[in-house]
């Protein structure tokens, strides 16, 4: 009857999705003409985070001046910077397209996830990218800024044209494994409902993920590589640009992280035979 | 009309010993019982349905009626894979509801009085472009059955204003528009008229009835407001804690619960009755007297006695004015519970279940 | 009218008690909560540290005036400070103010403020066992490389300058609260005014160790004698003369934020009640 097939025609499953973000992105800007001062307050909270990490590292390694060249389990002031500037763009770009992943306790627990289960599309991805931030894109904005900077900072001339080349692959993975990260924290709610556990792994995880994976105990840095591998959004693409990585790990790292994307979906797609609903 | 048409009794949806059971903990109250709640929670079950059994056929319009927490609700949720069912197995458009794919998803639609589906902070354009690029309509279609739908629910100049800012009538016309949008088959209404006001609800009803007619869509209807099913479904089931307690068509029910009209004659303020011809007018078409006021005697008739009764009731009374009435549906319905109450078809409600 | 007195110690522990009750009421949450937060940070902290005096040769290397000994007891003190300071999860105040709901309590026989100093109340009561706690478990982990105060005089003024700072936490997140009175969003200030907080405080890294004139700047901010003073007091860096400042710095900061809650309150409320809300 409907859904005449004119209706679907030629219409690929990238394109559908890349659609559905255009939406998305649009009425993230419909709605933000409203709130002048949350986006400026949001920018500048986010402006204050960078600006207390930048701080933060210029004052610890500063502590060297007088003589000790120090660095962090081998990384320098000026790989360090490129370091957080990978972080930063993760952050952003979590802000920018992920913002509804705040919301998603209480949304179960409201049973506000009703209309994305019967409309065609995966239901995280309808879910989770709905609330698009224009603040978060300045955030991109500025901290994009910061990585180039860093970038250009490392030497004489800019980056080179392997760095070149690397960067785009780099950024991609940063904002899959963001993706799927936000995903895993979030799954955790479905299967512990109220918790907010998904909340704290997600910070905790991510703070962790701030700071060179080399400086922990091997052990967690192997989780944090492999497990939770929030290595993906700063060391994973920093090393990879720095050449700090072998040939095999830079190859076979993205494997890693696909194999952790699989694992999510099926294990958010499972949890969600424990949502209940709510209301009615 | 899609390709490889299906028959007409093609099976939509189809339920078969359906259950959903929900476990919660109880809270005990006090600072005391907090503390105990958080060493060892109290597990309850709530049985919310059981052995549903459940067949619909393309083009039926049905009407899901029962009291307040009779699991109509829960019972929507299954069908449209929202939550899954603890047993029995689900299906819908020949997959089970809770694995549909987004070729079935396409075709389902699903409004829910209680809940927003469209975006609360946006004006309803700005969600229906979304959904268009949700459900990849056609921008023709699109902006054709925008403009239809609008001009019949009646709210082509809302269509710019923010969700929040509508009244409750004008955003649950705009729900019912955006679930239209794609043209489903299937659509499931669960209260889409709660609270709403007369007039409202007769232009929401008129819109499904036409779009049943027009497009052949199935849909399943929830509502306390018996007019809206007898209005809008020709096909109903009464669900009684948990359980079906009736399923037929409308007019099925109200034979098997009773076919009774009522007609209440007023007759000329002080005249005589000539009670001996009422009597015998009754005895010949099998009615009685129901209730006697000033002026007024209202008389319960079986429905195919009414043909007689008429002309012979104006022989033999002063007539001054009179009024058949089919005995409205409440009183059926209120029939049905009660005499499921009492073959004893209602569940247990709860058992506890202790766990630490 | 003579029980007043009576009647507003007793609404304030009994606000305390229902406060308590809510806290608990989410077991999962609580014990992550409340374990884990605050506790991550320091800890990365002190392996970024660890790290960063290796690659100096490691040993008893003296960075910006701290040896890495002395760091660890830092971080120690930090984990049981962090528990102390109040967040600003204690407030709804803002949210109360979106939804309209700040008028019912216009007709209590009870300022707001008053319930909310109650909650102070009950978080500090609470948050000084768990700290306590927090204390001697690292205490009995580690031993005698825990942070051990120089005298028990050193930790209660230590702990006086922890709870005046705090204080100041919650007046500071009071006001922002109230700005919701001519905001549509204050949490992104909130949040922001934590992180100047711990960072301007010693939380990322200790104040004494920063460059001289960021020094000179922070030692005048009140989250300075909130974070890194105290500690430094108990680890008798800092001596008694140090600690009658910081009464004095914060005693003044209590003073000026004490006097900007109540022009934000009043302001606010006026505006608030002119609005018909
Ligand atoms: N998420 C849930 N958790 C626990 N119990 C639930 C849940 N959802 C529904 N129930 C219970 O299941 C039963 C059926 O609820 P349901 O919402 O389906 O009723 P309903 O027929 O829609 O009622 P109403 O007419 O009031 O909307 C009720 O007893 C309700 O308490
Ligand atoms: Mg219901």
């Amino acid at each position: 009857m409907s859904g005449a097939p004119a209706e679907r025609r030629g219409r690929g499953r990238i394109a559908w999705g890349a659609a559905v973000l255009r939406g998305y992105v649009r009425i993230g800007f419909v709605r933000k003409s409203q709130f002048r001062w949350e986006f400026l307050n949001q920018v500048l909270m986010d402006v204050c985070f960078y600006v207390s990490f930048v701080l933060t590292f210029d004052i610890l390694y500063g502590l060297g001046a007088d003589g000790a060249r120090l660095t962090l389990a081998g990384w320098d002031h000026a790989s360090m910077r490129v370091y957080l500037g990978f972080a930063f763009v993760a952050d952003a770009l979590a802000m920018t397209f992920l913002g509804q992943q705040w919301h998603f306790g209480a949304d179960l627990k409201n049973g506000h996830l009703d209309p994305f289960r019967v409309k065609p599309g995966p239901t995280a991805f309808l879910y989770f990218f709905q609330r698009f931030s224009p603040e978060g894109l300045t955030n991109l904005v500025i901290a994009s800024s910061w990585l180039a900077y860093a970038l250009w900072a490392m030497g004489p001339g800019g980056p080179s044209g392997a760095q070149w080349f690397l960067l785009p692959v780099a950024l991609t993975v940063v904002a899959f494994s963001q993706v799927f990260l936000t995903m895993a924290y979030n799954a955790v709610e479905l299967w512990v409902l109220n918790s907010d556990l998904g909340h704290i792994a997600s910070m905790l995880l991510s703070n962790l993920g701030e700071r060179p994976l080399e400086v922990y105990p091997r052990t967690l840095t192997r989780v944090l590589l492999f497990v939770a591998p929030v290595g993906a959004l700063a060391w994973y693409p920093s090393s990879l640009l720095l050449g700090r990585i072998d040939l095999a790990m830079a190859a076979g790292y993205p494997l890693v992280l696909v194999a952790f994307a699989w694992a999510v979906s099926r294990i958010f797609r499972r949890g969600l035979r424990n949502y209940e609903s709510a209301m009615g | 009309m899609s390709t490889g048409e299906p028959g007409a009794d093609e099976v939509v949806l189809a339920a078969r010993r359906v259950g959903k059971v929900f476990k919660t903990f109880e809270r005990a109250p006090g600072v005391l019982g907090v503390l105990r709640n958080f060493v060892a929670r109290k597990e309850i079950e709530v049985a919310a349905l059981a052995d549903i059994d459940l067949v619909i056929r393309r083009g039926e319009t049905v009407g899901l009626i029962g009291a307040n927490g009779a699991g109509k609700t829960t019972l929507v949720k299954i069908l449209t894979g929202i939550v899954p069912a603890s047993s029995g197995e689900a299906r819908l458009l020949g997959r089970d509801s809770f694995q549909l794919t987004d070729e079935e998803k396409r075709r389902l639609a699903l409004v829910m009085g209680q809940k927003s589906q469209l975006w609360w902070d946006l004006p309803p354009i700005d969600s229906f472009q979304l959904l268009r690029e949700i459900y990849s309509i056609p921008e023709e279609c699109f902006r054709e059955r925008v403009a239809a739908f609008t001009r019949m629910l009646d709210v082509e100049d809302r269509l710019k204003i923010q969700l929040r800012q509508l009244s409750l009538g004008q955003r649950m016309k705009m729900e019912i528009i955006g679930a239209f949008l794609h043209d489903p088959e299937v659509v499931f209404l669960d209260e889409p008229t709660i609270g709403l006001d007369l007039v409202s609800r007769e232009t929401i009803r008129g819109f499904l009835v036409k779009l049943a007619e027009e497009r052949g869509v199935t849909f399943v209807l929830t509502s306390h407001d018996l007019e809206d099913i007898e209005e809008t479904c020709r096909r109903i089931v009464v669900l009684d804690s948990g359980r079906v307690a009736f399923d037929g068509d409308l007019d099925g029910l109200s034979r098997r619960v009773s076919g009774q009209r009522a007609v209440e004659v007023h007759v000329d303020p002080g005249a005589q009755l000539d009670e001996a011809r009422l009597a015998e007018v009754l005895r010949q078409h099998g009615g009685e007297v129901g209730s006697r006021a000033a002026d007024a005697v209202t008389i319960l008739v079986p429905a195919e006695g009414i043909r007689g009764l008429m002309p012979a009731l104006f022989d033999a009374l002063p007539v001054r004015d009179l009024s058949v009435e089919r005995q409205p549906l409440e009183h059926l319905v209120r029939e049905i519970y009660s005499s499921s109450e009492r073959s004893g078809a209602a569940l247990p409600r709860s058992d506890e279940v202790e766990s630490t | 009218m003579t029980a007043l007195p009576l009647r507003v110690p007793r609404l304030i522990l009994r606000s305390a008690g229902y406060e308590m009750r809510k806290r608990i009421q989410f077991r999962t949450g609580f014990f992550v909560r409340e374990v884990l937060f605050g506790t991550v940070e320091p800890l990365i902290m002190l392996f970024v540290y660890g790290a960063l005096y290796a690659s100096a040769g490691g040993g008893d290397v003296v960075l910006g005036g701290w040896t890495f000994d002395e760091i660890l007891r830092y971080v120690a003190g930090l984990l049981v400070v962090r528990k102390l300071i109040f967040h600003n999860r204690g407030i709804e105040l803002s949210t109360e103010i979106f939804e309209g709901r700040v008028t019912k309590y216009l007709v209590m026989p009870l300022r707001y403020f008053t319930l909310l100093q109650g909650r102070f109340l009950q978080y500090t009561l609470l948050q000084v066992v768990i700290a306590g706690l927090v204390w001697a478990a690292g205490y009995g982990l580690v031993g005698d490389r825990w942070l051990v105060p120089v005298s028990p005089t050193a930790a209660c003024q230590a702990l006086v300058l922890v709870l005046m700072g705090s204080y100041c936490c919650f007046l500071l997140y009071f006001v922002i609260n109230a700005l919701a009175f001519w905001l549509d969003v204050v949490w992104s200030l909130l949040v922001m005014s934590w992180f100047l907080v711990n960072f301007t405080g010693g939380g990322a890294v200790p104040v004494s160790q920063m460059p001289e004139g960021l020094q000179r700047i922070f030692c005048a901010l009140f989250p300075y004698w909130t974070i890194t003073a105290p500690i430094e007091l108990v680890m008798g860096r800092l001596e008694t003369a140090d600690f009658q400042r910081g009464v004095v710095v914060l005693a003044l900061w209590l003073l000026a934020l004490e006097c900007l809650r109540r022009l934000v309150w009043q302001r606010g409320l006026a505006r608030y009640v002119g609005a018909g809300m």
